[in-house]
């Protein structure tokens, strides 16, 4: 039995409360004593801030895939009467995504929500598929309707929902009194109702609170005294806390004076000022009582161990949670008699009038003067709650499931259904034109199955020729209006008409029948350019455009166009296996799993003029030779090489009726190509093969015909098949030694070694139907069933919404709750920055090498898609930045919003503090729907180094990190990084309940992958001459304060001072904070002579400078990594570094480390380098460990898919109270 | 020195001469910053325009304003065209 569990009684408000403890504790019971059972858990990501937690409760339960996440619209709340039609669509995508989950049983864990939060739940009404069970915790407001249904707003919201209750098939009571409710005041049968009572959590127990705990509750509750505690959960009127200050009032002063009564429970201001009023009234001082206001757990469960005594005075409960937690805690505990209180309590004794204050009082002093009493009781308590248990209310709930459940398989009867209706969408309705007339053999077959109606795409609805088996036939406008009426919809695609039956599929989705290996290139000439380019990158991603050796001019124009068409179907039935192999060589999604639906060669019945008829209208006289040329569609070029040879090759005076698959605007463009070189009218026609009627005037006058190219693989070419059909012989120029030889062989209607013809053996025509039924409903059984219920069920709705935006809020709701099913899967990479501008910083020269070598190189199985967000919109395809970044011309093309999908993958690769924030409600959506949200981290400098950025830098740098923190995870770009991280996402207290895993990778050090940036200034030769004439120390990155240019400047003022003739050359723009440090540059009298600052210089000069240089100095106090230093390593340059972690990491024992204070020290170090260089004893570079940027790209392309982490943090289980 | 530069008084001639060998963007957010302080007395189009600009240059990230559907996917926007048009509300 498949058993979903409907948790949203543990996400919404009541989250905080009983019910949504009872909700979650339930639900793991029931999955943890399942038995062969299947359990799924349903959550609506409306309420994002509980997935995680929730996800992470079932861990070790339950695999994350039976967690499902469904989404409703938001703002549908009952208390507002305008979010109605919100309301009622979210209820449809909910019974939609439940009837995708195909339940035998739903279990909704509170029905009763949804009027102030945006919870929606539901009981379906008829005709459903599973049986839906109920928590039923009270009827309360139905019982107290003169307190609760005051309002004509609440009162019919809640009728609504007791309708919905009725028809539930089992009511799961909390406890024997609210299962007596349902048939009392319901009338709900008793056999369907199971007490399953209920149980505290096992983290309520006896423990010991010393001294200073006491101490630090008392200090943190302002409880100056020994207390007697009441955690009613709640303030509603049922809850009595008013009675329970009264009956507090009436206690004798002695107890009084020396106890407070204790109310833990979160509390709104205005309940507390109604019930200080009370108090006031009742004669109690303020410090009487204490409002604690929330409690976490940890605390409620420390205050029960150390109160004298719990009080639980509610007039009405469905369980009473609280009670029974505190008797587990070992509290002795006294409750009402009425209601379910007592079935917790257990002993009357404990037990009073919760509408007699003095009886109350009179307990209560009772005990706390008793303390024998006392401890008897707390015995008791632990006793008791020993008899509640989490696991037996679940084998009770599954056990009643069980039974429900087998009753209800007897009980339903099959339900007689009526036939489905299929439409059938062709170009005419006179079916035998166009790639519809292979259908014709089958329809008489599939009549038995279905109610089939034509739909004419093109032309107008005739009834005269509809063949045996089809009932009616509609226009395209009529079907538009009607589609909803049909069960199934079937587009033929293969012929005449393709475009307009290409535009329905488009708009209305259904069941596509390709017949023509060619149509795509057919479709791919009729787009426009921009329309082309956008479709290929949805097809391909930019594996055609990255690839240098690929003809870019081909990469543009060639493509699987019939994607989109695809895309949009709910499924693809091939005609042939060679139709589903050219898609797939095409480059087509799953093109080789089509379901193959080998149609029976069906001859067109289309009548054909005579010979003589048809020849005169072509003014051909009975003896001139006339062959038709097939061309094969893939180009223009190709089609005037197949005419010319044929020309060349066919006798003097034979007629060439070419039939070129062309727009008609190409067509002309060809006849004037041909014209050009001498193949023009009369000898050579050219005629639109979709053209029925020309068709059938050529087929009658040609004597014979060759056709060019893949087109005429035998099963895959209609227009091949339809000439045989017509008595000609089809020659294939492909198959025949040359095409001299196909001519010969032509016209002398001999050569059936490579003639086309039809498939051997008669047409089974119930087998190729019954094919076509198996896969059309198993189609339609799978893909996006949901969605297509969801959607009808919505605009069904009577109502229509107020606010238009609820259209686009319902497609939003929809999209995430039925995702796309078979779309390729996605490595979308963010480039906002880049791809607004690139400011030629570190960060961006990252971004540049590996999103260049992602293109050329996708990781298996993912397409790289670049991705962008800005400040003013969500995230959309960087399709016209990456062509440019590809060296491609952009043109008119545009940029779509992104699609995602489960299995995607969200790569943060660019780093743009302000969109990365703005979308964080973006990333945690897709996160909730199945997406893997990383992001690279450069470093954390902004915060660990204090000064030396703008103050602004460090909380961008914060609060960036705090959206870093709440995705799936980071790489960092060294090991001393993810470690930084790490560290602070503790420190700071950013764990999550979901993983987040840190990786980490290196940079690459070849400038060839790199070199964007080329050019030299005019100065550039003399400076290089003047680096080379004396030894040069080389800072590379721009000057900020940590980079410690100014302490290396100070060094070498010393040096110079000294008499040390060497040359200081710093490369690198000038960053924030470093005012006086470029000024001193600027005007420093060394300047040009043995002093340099190369600003702004292209990746070539950075290049030069490194081979003028003897030493890189990286002077740093802090980096992510340290690009420099594995530069200078490509270059052999020895490296002096700063003695810290990454240093350390990126360069080992390859470098001369120094850990200077100031600039004499560091001038000391210079001379102790210069020395050992001298003496060539100093560390070398050569054979420091580097990458490229390719293997770099590489490896983090695998570390992501692969989930390859050095760190896992998380936020720790809560451990029990000790 | 151009002969604008020499009929500056010299500490401004000093700093424009700096100010050239400043970076493109630097160059750009600074000139905007200065005009931008003529601002009242500026046309209303044309301070638009240069705030526009000095956001474009700054150094500094922009603060954000919220896009209206940061979620909206092409696939959203085919489905809310197929609940409209079953709906009735796209003409056939």
């Amino acid at each position: 039995m498949h058993i979903v569990i409907d948790l949203q009684g543990a996400q919404c408000e009541s989250r905080f409360r009983g019910i949504g403890r009872y909700s979650l504790l339930l639900a793991k019971a029931i999955a943890r004593n399942r038995g062969d059972n299947r359990i799924t858990i349903a959550l609506n990501s409306v309420f994002p801030e509980s997935i995680d937690t929730l996800k992470a409760e079932f861990e070790g339960i339950l695999g994350l895939d039976c967690i499902k996440v469904w989404r409703g619209l938001g703002f549908v709340h009952g208390r507002d009467p305008t979010n109605a039609w919100r309301r009622q669509a979210s209820e449809k995508i909910y019974e939609a995504f439940l009837a995708e989950l195909q339940p035998d049983i739903v279990l909704v864990s509170s029905l009763f929500e949804g009027f102030a939060d945006d919870s929606v739940s539901r009981v379906p009404s008829a005709h459903r598929a599973w049986a839906t069970a109920v928590i039923l915790y009270d009827l309360i407001p139905l019982i107290y309707k003169d307190a609760y249904l005051t309002s004509s707003v609440v009162s019919s919201w809640y009728a609504r929902k007791l309708e919905n209750l009725r028809r539930a098939d089992l009511l799961l009571a909390i406890s024997a009194s609210s299962g007596i409710e349902a048939e009392e005041h319901l009338r709900y049968p008793a056999d369907r109702i199971a007490n399953i009572s209920g149980a505290a959590d096992p983290k309520f127990q006896k423990i010991t609170v010393d001294q200073k705990e006491a101490e630090r509750l008392k200090t943190t509750y302002k409880i100056a005294r020994p207390f007697v505690l009441c955690a009613p959960g709640g303030f509603d009127h049922h809850k009595n806390v008013d009675g329970l200050i009264r009956a507090w009032a009436n206690l004798p002063d002695r107890i009084r004076n020396t106890r407070q009564l204790v109310i833990a429970s979160r509390i709104h201001k205005a309940t507390e000022r109604r019930l200080d009023k009370v108090r006031k009234k009742a004669g109690l001082g303020s410090k009487d009582i204490v409002f604690t206001g929330y409690v976490p757990d940890p605390d409620l469960i420390r205050l029960y161990n150390l109160t004298e005594l719990c009080v639980f005075p509610s007039r009405h409960e469905g369980f009473g949670l609280p009670a029974l937690e505190a008797m587990s805690c070992g509290a002795p505990t006294i409750g009402s008699n009425a209601s379910a209180v007592p079935e917790v309590i257990g002993r009357e004794d404990a037990m009073f009038d919760p509408e007699d204050p003095a009886a109350f009082a009179r307990l209560v002093a009772e005990l706390l003067e008793a303390p024998d009493r006392r401890a008897e009781l707390s015995r008791f308590a632990l006793e008791r709650a020993e008899l509640f248990s989490w696991d037996r209310s679940a084998r009770i709930a599954v056990e009643a499931l069980e039974r429900i459940q087998s009753e209800r398989s007897e009980r339903v009867e099959p339900a007689v259904s009526r036939p489905h209706r299929l439409a059938v969408v062709a170009p005419t309705s006179d079916l035998r034109l166009g790639a519809a007339h292979r259908l014709l053999p089958l329809l008489p077959e599939l009549a038995w199955r279905y109610e089939i109606d034509v739909v004419a795409a093109s032309g107008s609805a005739d009834a005269s020729h509809l063949p045996d088996g089809v009932s009616g036939c509609l226009t395209r406008e009529a079907f538009r209006r009607e589609a909803g009426r049909y069960d199934r919809i079937l587009y033929c695609l293969g012929g005449a008409g393709d475009a307009d039956i290409a535009d329905l599929a488009l708009e209305i989705p259904g069941t596509v029948i390709l017949t023509e290996a060619e149509l795509a290139a057919r479709l791919d000439r009729s787009l426009e350019p921009g329309v082309r380019l956008r479709l290929l990158r949805a097809c391909h991603g930019f594996a055609d455009f990255a690839d240098p050796a690929a003809d870019p001019a081909r990469a543009a124009t060639s493509g699987p166009l019939v994607h989109d068409v695809v895309a949009r179907s709910l499924g693809i039935l091939a005609g042939s296996a060679a139709v589903a192999r050219a898609s797939a060589d095409a480059g087509v999604p799953d093109a080789a799993d089509w379901p193959i639906v080998p149609f029976a060669h069906a001859p067109a019945e289309r009548p054909l003029p005579t010979r003589r008829d048809a020849r005169t209208r072509l003014g051909l006289d009975d003896t001139t030779p006339s062959l038709v040329v097939l061309c094969d569609p893939a180009s223009e070029a190709a089609t005037l090489a197949a005419v010319k040879a044929v020309a060349a090759a066919a006798p003097e005076g034979t007629r060439l009726l070419v039939l070129a698959p062309a727009p008609g605007a190409d067509r002309t463009r060809l006849a004037n190509a041909l014209a050009a070189r001498g193949l023009g009218a009369p000898d050579i026609m050219l005629f639109d093969p979709g053209h029925g009627p020309a068709l059938a005037v050529v087929s009658a006058a040609a004597d014979a015909a060759v056709a060019f190219g893949a087109a005429v693989e035998a099963h895959a070419s209609g227009l091949a098949l339809d000439l045989a059909d017509a008595g000609l012989t089809v020659v294939s120029a492909a198959a025949a030694p040359s095409t001299g030889a196909a001519v010969e062989a032509a016209l002398a209607q001999s050569g059936t070694a490579f003639t086309v013809s039809g498939p051997d053996g008669e047409p089974d025509a119930a087998a190729s139907a019954d094919l076509l039924t198996a896969s059309l409903e198993r189609i339609y059984s799978r893909s996006d069933v949901g969605l297509r219920q969801a959607t009808g069920a919505i605009a069904a709705l009577e109502r229509t919404p107020d606010d238009r935006d609820d259209w686009g809020r319902a497609a939003e709701a929809l999209s995430l709750t039925f995702p796309a099913t078979r779309a390729p899967r996605q490595l979308l990479v963010d480039v906002s920055e880049l791809s607004q501008r690139d400011a030629r910083s570190g960060v961006q020269r990252v971004v540049r090498n590996i999103l260049r070598n992602w293109l050329q190189n996708p990781p298996a199985g993912y397409q790289v898609q670049p991705v962008y967000a800005t400040t003013h919109h969500g995230y959309r395809y960087a399709t016209r930045f990456t062509l440019d970044f590809l060296g491609h011309p952009v043109g008119e093309v545009e940029d779509d919003e992104i699609d995602f999908a489960p299995g995607d993958i969200l790569f943060m690769l660019d780093l743009q503090h302000h969109v990365a924030q703005m979308q964080r409600a973006f990333y945690q959506t897709a996160r909730h729907h199945g997406v893997k949200v990383y992001f690279l981290v450069h470093d954390l400098l902004p915060i660990l180094l204090d000064g030396i950025f703008p103050p602004q830098m460090r909380t961008l740098h914060e609060d960036w990190l705090s959206v870093v923190a709440e995705s799936d995870g980071a790489f960092c770009v060294s090991r001393a990084v993810a470690h930084e991280l790490s560290d602070w996402i503790r420190d700071t207290g950013r764990l999550k309940p979901h993983p987040f895993r840190i990786g980490w990778f290196h940079h690459g050090s070849d400038f060839t992958g790199s070199k964007s940036w080329t050019g030299l200034p005019a100065d550039a030769e003399a400076v290089l001459a003047t680096l080379e004439s004396r030894p040069t120390f080389l800072m590379v990155g721009t000057l900020e304060p940590r980079k410690g240019h100014a302490q290396t400047l100070d060094a070498f003022e010393a040096l110079w001072a000294e008499g040390v003739d060497v040359n200081l050359a710093i490369v690198g723009k000038e960053g924030w904070l470093v005012d006086d440090l470029a000024k001193r540059l600027r005007g420093h009298k060394e300047r040009g002579k043995r002093l340099f600052w190369l600003e702004g210089v292209s990746d070539e000069y950075l290049e030069r400078a490194y081979a003028a240089s003897v030493c890189l100095i990286a002077a740093s106090r802090g980096e992510g990594f340290g690009l420099p230093l594995i530069e200078a390593a490509q270059y052999k340059l020895p490296i002096m570094a700063r003695d810290i972690p990454v240093f350390r990491e990126v360069a080992g024992e390859h470098a001369f480390f120094f850990s200077a204070s100031d600039g004499t020290e560091l001038a000391a170090e210079v001379q102790k380098w210069l020395a050992l260089y001298r003496d060539g004893r100093h560390p070398t570079s050569d054979a420091m460990p580097r990458l490229t940027w390719e293997e770099t790209s590489a490896r983090l392309a695998s570390a992501i898919v692969e989930e390859d982490f050095l760190i896992e943090l998380r936020q720790p289980r809560p451990e029990p109270v000790a | 020195m151009t002969t604008v530069m020499r009929l500056l008084p010299p500490r401004l001639g000093a700093r424009i001469a700096e100010f050239r060998q400043l970076d493109r963007r630097r160059r750009k957010y600074l000139t905007t910053k200065y005009v931008l302080k003529l601002e009242p007395v500026l046309p209303g189009k044309f301070a638009k325009k240069m705030k526009r600009r000095l956001a474009k240059y700054s150094p500094f990230p922009q603060p954000a304003t919220k896009p209206e559907y940061p979620g909206r996917t092409a696939r959203i926007r085919l489905i809310e065209a197929d609940l409209k048009r079953a709906a009735g509300r796209i003409p056939g």
